[in-house]
């Protein structure tokens, strides 16, 4: 799908280029590792099936560290190959075997019997002494690690702790006790509730070929007959024991049968059990663990690790999302491969690997990872009470009373909780708790989040109407539509004798985050259809109130999630404050600053006053100026001698290099309020095109905060004389139009001062009389008009005083008849040029008569031209004109001349 | 402020400008459509969210996609026109010499130039939820939001798609902040907005070569997809302070440049 975002682009172009290179990186790579089939002997009856992957570039010249790789439940050496040939790559000799009773090699399946499967590791690693392709540390003494998950994974911890040449380990999803997490008991060491539908399907896959193979999980299982019937288990003991040990194989019938774990069974399994062997394990030790494993429950890699980690051993613990089949879960297989390989690089061939803080919970979204630098990071405990109203509160306000609840005849229906080997599937399944067969206890919605991490514990007291209790705790994750979601999957199930009984029960170690808003739910249920469900018919009661307490584990972070949001918002939200103080703060100081106009100042006043542009260039060059009140003022000057520089000096637009205007007083800034009572026409009009002429007028009177009544509008439309045109947009106009519409905006309000740049421009000769008309009205209204133009005429003809500005000075100032000189003078063409010339010099003298151009000039020296037009006519030069000489142009003209 | 306000509403450019935005979404619904909704690129390249491939399992959910796909670059272009536009215009048309010396205060003309151009940009990022759900309710219903992580039910996810487009929103503060700086460095309003389009699409570019290493942390764009963790449940908000705490300096600097650089200013416009 085409998203028309230049950054898709950009990250497609990114993405394309990097595929390109890894593909050119890969395909010129080193060539695959060599894997060669091998079968070593390691009892006098049983030869195991092995693979050795000898890395590209490693012999007996270069030898390399060693890797064991055992595979999981029903898998072989050829689940695991990929981890093998993933490992090889990264430049470790790898041996990759099929266990006891697996895949090619020969035996019975032990479940990791310390005599049997656990010595063939000693015996492998003595194998892997005798190659000199792998490092040694001493004679017999490989430089080998070990990894594996499941199956494979208990076998790493167990071989660990019996073979102390073992340099590194790497066990994943593995047990710390296989009896307790087969038959658990959250509450006590009596024999605990069979994990019935596990049992089951490993029974199955041990004796089915592809089961739970891989280093990660299987690919597919079949699903299995979960219920414990004629058509399932109990087959096998007819003949089915397919590779298993005869003595596991009647053990489990007859726990199956007995719906709990037999003492026979018990003792079997606890052969394999950690519990007393982890201080024997010296070697770094990495575990890795799936939060949602519902076979070993995240608790088992607690106790691996502290167990560990208490002798000083060098221990990291990685929580990974995903069940017990890491594999399933999105993103798994890189993230282990890469645990596992910086972990052995670390370990075995001292490499500076990072290999990350000592816990880290990898969340399933990327980013959210939760970490510490100690194994269990937990700090705070709440403490909530189970009231017998059914709510979860505070143990002040927890009522007492007791809660019952009936265990089904048979066990059945049961709840539903977990879909063991399922993978993925199960957290999708919401639980389901049957009524009358569990009670609850649930908070008010939270009002923070409540990040669990740990295990809850709940003690209350409980008795039976029957022989013994049986019961599954969990808690649940109640959202504000109502739906439910069970963490992890993880339920704590409880046998208690000896009724009535005091009982503290674990309850699953979480990593899970009950959001603001939601409500924590305990539950307490007679049933659970993963689990062998008591059969007879009972009623338990549960004593609540203060003292059924439930402790939670919470994180202690350095900010509590959320905080940091808080303050961020904050802290924008307190500039934005500064700000609205500072504008109101501005405000104030703007309405005080309101001035008066002083009547009895000059107008304009405008002393020393210099431009210099950045670029270095004088505009104006230090000018004085005085303009009366009442007087129209004329700016003169050639194009470039600065006059429109001090107009928007006037006005506040640019800052004065040196000098100082007052307007009526005031001595003028950036903004400053005198402006108010000015009205401006600078270098043209500028008007939003879109906008009609009268919104234009209305919205530039409006900025100025000022009650429409003092615009005198009419008046000013009035002047513009646009008739209808006012009402359509001024990108329509001419440019006549838009002039008079600007002269027409700096008339609003009937300013006192009114600076005017070329006012006449873009007007018709009937508008320009008309333009002279208004200025001298206004003038006579005792206004101040200050026009610069270079129109000579014009001025001459309105003003009454002007400044002539040459090259950024003033060259000349004061009333235009002063300007202009006394006298009036007169140009004279006649056919007999030398003649007139005769005539006037006769009459007025000749240093008043000049020959200019084509024509004579005469100064009348006071006498009237109808004199000279007369004493000319009578002297019959053939006169062809007499006009009357424009004098503040030959003022201005010479002025300029003189002035550059 | 209010004039202000109506001289830019009324103006085509604004007009056009809400429209488009307006009409993105509708043409991505609209193709989505005739493409059946059916195979999209998946988890791409091009979709480094995961968002893309679930554009048509809700209303929301398309709501959603939508403000993800305009946050990057059709976003900030919308903010960057309206802010670059504002004071620039004025010195084209050669009304800002007028306004202030009408006299309206320099500082105070900035100040409400720049709470329109950002009233305009956050009714821009505004239409983009409510035309991607109302357009994505037509075609596909309305219903609960299916996230990378999970589903989130009506309730949740409309809180949380209105904190996510404040985000978006608040991640192209510096963009205004820059534009209206240039604004008022240049009389031409093509010039402003162009500059501001190319320095972000420049920032963009820094921010994805990974050699920059830390430097890269403090763009101003970094964190610009932070609020993909309000997808999650529960929603996780550590970067996302972090991505609004990220934008106070650029702010600050832009917006502190654009008052200095336009209280002393000599309007030769």
């Amino acid at each position: 799908m085409a998203i028309p975002s230049l950054r898709v682009s950009i990250g497609l172009a990114v993405g394309v280029v990097a595929a390109v290179v890894l593909a050119v990186v890969l395909l010129s790579g080193p060539p695959d590792p060599v894997a060669t089939s091998v079968r070593i002997p390691v009892a006098d009856d049983v030869t195991l099936d092995a693979t050795l992957w000898i890395p590209d570039g490693v012999g007996p010249e270069s030898p390399a560290s060693a890797v064991l790789v055992a595979h999981g439940f029903g898998g072989s050496r050829d689940s695991v190959a990929d981890d093998a040939r993933a490992l090889a790559a990264r430049g470790h000799v790898v041996l990759a075997w099929s266990a006891r009773g697996f895949g090619g090699s020969g035996g019975r399946i032990g479940l990791n019997d310390p005599d049997a499967e656990i010595a063939d590791v000693s015996v492998l690693v003595d194998w892997l002494a005798e190659r000199p392709e792998v490092v040694a540390d001493g004679p017999g003494d490989p430089r080998v690690g070990m990894t594996g998950a499941s199956y494979g994974g208990g076998a790493t911890l167990l071989a660990g702790a019996a073979d102390d040449r073992i340099d590194a380990l790497v066990p994943i999803s593995a047990w710390h006790s296989l009896a307790d997490s087969l038959s658990p008991n959250a509450a006590g060491t009596t024999t605990g509730v069979l994990k019935q539908q596990w049992v089951s399907l490993l029974f199955a896959t041990g004796s089915t070929p592809g089961g739970l193979g891989g280093l990660l999980g299987p690919a597919a299982t079949a699903p299995p007959d979960a219920a414990a019937g004629p058509g399932g288990p109990l087959d096998a003991v007819a003949g089915a024991c397919g590779p298993f040990d005869p003595r596991l194989c009647a053990a489990y019938a007859a726990s199956a049968e007995a719906g709990r774990l037999t003492d026979e069974a018990e003792d079997l399994l606890r052969r394999a059990d950690l519990v007393d062997r982890l201080a024997d394990v010296t070697a770094p030790t990495l575990v890795v663990h799936a939060r949602g494993d519902t076979l070993f429950p995240l608790s088992e890699s607690v106790a691996n690790a502290t167990g560990i980690a208490a002798t000083g051993t060098p221990v990291a613990l990685r929580w990974l999302p995903g069940g017990h089949d890491l594999g399933s879960a999105e993103g798994n297989t890189a993230r282990v491969r890469t645990l596992v390989g910086d972990w052995l690089d670390r370990w075995l061939d001292d490499q500076p690997v990072d290999t990350g803080p000592v816990f880290a919970s990898v969340a399933r979204s990327p980013g959210a990872d939760r970490t510490a630098d100690e194994l269990v990071p937990v700090a705070v405990t709440d403490t909530l009470a189970a009231s017998a109203d059914g709510r979860l509160v505070t143990t002040g306000d927890a009522q007492s009373g007791e809660r019952s609840w009936i265990t089904p005849p048979g066990g059945v229906p049961a709840a539903l909780t977990s879909l063991p080997g399922g993978g993925a599937l199960g957290e999708l399944l919401p639980p389901t708790d049957l009524p009358g067969q569990h009670v609850a206890f649930q908070t008010e919605p939270l009002t923070t989040d409540l990040e669990v991490l740990g295990a809850p514990t709940l003690a209350l007291d409980l008795d039976t109407s029957g022989d013994e209790v049986v019961l599954f705790a969990k808690l649940l994750d109640v959202a504000p539509d109502g739906s439910v979601t069970l963490p992890q999957q993880a339920v704590a199930p409880v046998r208690l004798g000896d009724l009535p009984a005091s009982a503290t029960i674990a309850l699953p170690t979480l990593d899970h985050t009950f959001a603001a808003g939601h409500r924590v739910r305990l539950v307490l249920a007679a049933t659970d259809q993963a689990y062998a469900n008591p059969r007879a018919t009972a009623v338990t009661t549960a004593t609540v109130g203060a003292g059924a307490t439930l402790a939670v584990p919470t994180v202690a972070g350095p900010v509590p999630d959320g905080t940091a949001l808080a303050l961020a918002l904050a802290a924008v939200a307190g500039l934005v404050v500064l700000g609205t103080v500072l504008v109101l703060v501005a405000r104030r100081r703007r309405t005080t600053h309101e001035v008066a106009v002083d009547p009895g100042q000059p107008a304009v006043v405008v002393s020393g006053l210099r431009k210099t542009y950045a670029s270095g260039f004088v505009a104006v060059d230090g000018i004085d100026l005085e303009v009366g009140t009442g007087q129209v003022f004329g700016l003169l000057g050639p194009n470039g001698a600065g006059k429109t520089t001090t107009l928007r000096m006037l006005l506040g637009l640019v800052a004065p290099t040196a000098g100082e205007v007052r307007l009526l007083g005031h001595r003028v800034s950036f903004g400053h309020p005198v402006l108010r009572h000015v009205g401006a026409l600078v270098e043209g009009p500028g008007f939003a095109p879109y906008r009609s002429g009268r919104d234009n007028l209305l919205d530039w009177w409006r900025a100025g905060s000022r009650p429409l009544a003092e615009a005198h509008l009419d008046r000013a439309l009035e002047v513009a004389a646009l008739g209808d045109a006012v009402d359509r947009p001024v990108g329509e106009y001419s440019h006549g139009m838009r002039q008079r519409l600007a002269i027409a905006q700096a008339m609003l309000g009937d300013p006192p001062l009114l600076v005017l740049d070329e006012p006449t421009d873009g007007l018709d000769p009937g508008q320009i009389r008309g333009m002279r008309d208004l200025l001298s009205g206004l003038a006579t209204e005792g206004r101040t008009v200050l026009v610069s133009s270079h129109l000579l005429a014009e001025v001459e003809q309105v003003c009454t005083h002007a400044a002539v500005l040459v090259s950024g000075r003033v060259v000349a100032a004061g009333p235009v008849a002063e300007l202009a000189g006394a006298t009036r003078s007169v140009e004279v063409r006649a056919v007999d040029e030398a003649g007139a010339e005769a005539v006037l010099v006769d009459l007025l003298g000749r240093p008043r008569v000049q020959r200019q151009g084509s024509g004579l000039v005469a100064d009348l020296d006071g006498r009237p031209s109808e004199e000279v037009v007369a004493a000319l006519v009578a002297a019959g030069v053939g006169l062809q004109s007499v006009t009357p000489r424009r004098r503040l142009e030959d003022a201005f003209l010479q002025l300029v001349e003189a002035g550059r | 402020m209010r004039t202000e306000l109506w001289r830019q509403l009324a103006r085509r450019r604004t007009q056009f400008a809400w429209l488009g935005t307006a009409l993105v979404p509708v043409i991505i619904v609209v193709i989505l459509v005739l493409n059946g909704g059916g195979d999209g690129d998946g988890n791409g390249n091009g979709d480094p969210t995961g968002l893309f491939s679930l554009a048509t399992a809700s209303g929301l959910n398309f709501a959603l996609v939508a403000v993800a796909a305009m946050s990057g670059f059709l976003l900030p272009v919308v903010v960057a026109l309206f802010a670059g536009d504002s004071v620039s215009s004025d010195a084209g048309w050669g009304s800002l010499r007028y306004l202030l010396a009408r006299p309206v205060g320099r500082s105070r003309l900035l100040g409400r130039k720049l709470a329109v151009a950002v009233l305009l940009g956050l009714v821009a990022v505004a239409i983009v939820p409510l035309v991607g759900a109302v357009a994505g309710t037509i075609a596909w219903g309305w219903g609960a939001v299916q996230t990378p992580f999970g589903t989130l039910p009506v309730g949740t996810a409309v809180p949380r798609l209105v904190a996510i487009t404040a985000y978006v929103a608040w991640s192209t503060a510096w963009v205004a902040a820059l534009a209206l700086w240039l604004s008022t460095v240049t009389d031409a309003p093509v010039g402003a907005v162009a500059s501001t389009i190319v320095i972000v699409i420049v920032v963009q570019i820094l921010d994805a070569i990974t050699a920059l290493g830390d430097i890269r942390r403090w763009l101003p764009v970094h964190e610009s997809t932070a609020w993909v963790a309000l997808l999650d449940t529960p929603a996780r908000t550590d970067e996302l302070a972090r991505g609004v705490l990220l934008q106070v300096p650029w702010v600050v600097v832009f917006l502190a440049l654009a008052f200095w650089w336009f209280r002393r200013k000599d309007v030769l416009s």
